[in-house]
């Protein structure tokens, strides 16, 4: 589904070669021979330059991210034609969303077919989790990278077998950060954002929680434990994003889990994804 | 550290207009930095450092115009200023703004340096 991002030469700068081709000396020297040229000797390196340099302008007015935007409208179309439901589950690390998706897979069984892009920095370990439960998992390390980016999420939606009405799930890497910026072309955000976390933690991260759809307090078993303020955390998540829906669920236990269930199957249904051909 | 990816998608345009303008150096590289666009301009600018080097972008200045943030009230209903996302409504004092200016993170122009023999032969470039 990669057509146009040129990865075959991944990193190979349009133009690099023709940048260090050393274009210039070769001309100056052709240029000055020709008038027979005084004062240096065979080989002699030539002063630069007679002919004047230019200094110009080149508006361009492109938004930087327009690359990555621009994979992640395929990657949108793409999903769309394919009749997926695309989430982007973003969060902290540990926060729980392997687990979330682990409990999720378990209760849908095989009512809904779903598939897994797991973005990690290293290891194999969250991909192998979902495998586990026979479920198609896809493992990107992304090394020093902070942040999967469209382009990632193409070539590992490639080596996925989807079939219309699937859910895929994107795990981002968990980092509050940086994925909030980079467009995969999901129909969905979903951040986690768990009762261990602190009240405050939206209003710390704004720009993640503004973008999410949807917003799911997590580890809610442990709220008894904790003195976390369940009414100030939802006010803090209000604050910056005041239309994104909230559910609290314990992976644990279950609890809130039918909230969620619903949320996703109506979703699904809604981005239209559902297998159209039904005798 | 996501500036070091802006970065290195930065580079890969310059170097795509170097190809199809051929020139072969970068004076000047100005981009629009919008307030509200979560990319920090001390990361940007070591991240630049770091990632010009070797390239045609190598001794390039880089010159940031930053835009202002604005905001859509649901109270008010109008466009207010908006310095960062968290504010209140400067009018009415209401919370959880959506911002609409300032959000951008443009590359605008590039000052570059060619010599005149170049421009013709460059023409038929890309």
């Amino acid at each position: 589904m990669c057509v146009e991002c040129g990865c075959g030469a991944p990193g190979h700068g349009v133009g690099g070669e023709r940048r260090r081709g050393n274009v210039l000396p070769h001309h100056h020297q052709d240029h000055h021979e020709g008038e027979g040229h005084e004062g240096s000797g065979p080989g002699a390196f030539l002063p630069l330059p007679e002919e004047p340099e230019v200094n110009r302008t080149i508006r361009i007015g492109q938004d930087i991210l327009e690359k990555n935007n621009r994979i992640a409208r395929d990657n949108r179309d793409f999903f769309r034609e394919h009749g997926l439901f695309v989430l982007n589950l973003l969060s902290a690390p540990g926060s729980g969303k392997t687990t979330l998706l682990e409990r999720t897979i378990s209760a849908l069984g095989t009512t809904c077919p779903m598939a897994v892009i797991e973005g990690d920095q290293e290891t194999s370990r969250d991909a192998d989790r979902i495998r586990r439960l026979g479920v198609q998992a896809v493992q990107i390390n992304t090394g020093a990278g902070c942040h999967l980016d469209a382009h990632q999420v193409a070539h590992a939606a490639g080596d996925l077998e989807l079939f219309p009405g699937t859910v895929l799930v994107i795990e981002n890497i968990g980092n509050l950060v940086c994925p909030a910026l980079f467009d995969l072309g999901e129909t969905a955000r979903v951040v986690l954002f768990s009762v261990t976390e602190g009240e405050d933690k939206p209003l710390k991260y704004p720009r993640i929680f503004r973008g999410a759809d949807l917003t799911l307090l997590t580890k809610s078993d442990l709220l008894p434990h904790l003195d976390f303020d369940r009414t100030r955390a939802e006010s803090s998540l209000r604050g910056v994003n005041p239309r994104g829906e909230i559910i609290a669920l314990s992976s644990r236990t279950g609890e809130g889990f039918g909230l969620w269930l619903s949320w996703l199957l109506a979703h699904r249904e809604k981005a239209g994804s559902l297998p159209q051909a039904r005798a | 550290m996501h500036e070091l990816s802006l970065v290195m998608n930065l580079l890969e345009l310059c170097e795509a207009e170097a190809s199809r303008g051929g020139f072969d150096r970068i004076d000047r590289i100005v981009l629009e930095v919008g307030e509200l666009s979560g990319v920090s301009l001390p990361a940007l600018r070591f991240s630049f450092d770091v990632v010009a080097r070797g390239s045609v972008t190598e001794s390039a200045v880089l010159e940031i115009r930053e835009t202002p943030g604005t905001g859509w009230c649901l109270h008010c209903e109008e466009t207010v200023p908006l310095r960062d996302p968290l504010r209140e409504c400067p009018a009415c004092g209401s919370p959880g703004l959506l911002p609409t200016g300032g959000t951008e993170f443009r590359l605008c122009e590039l000052v570059v340096r060619d010599r005149r023999t170049l421009e013709k032969s460059g023409k038929g470039v890309g």
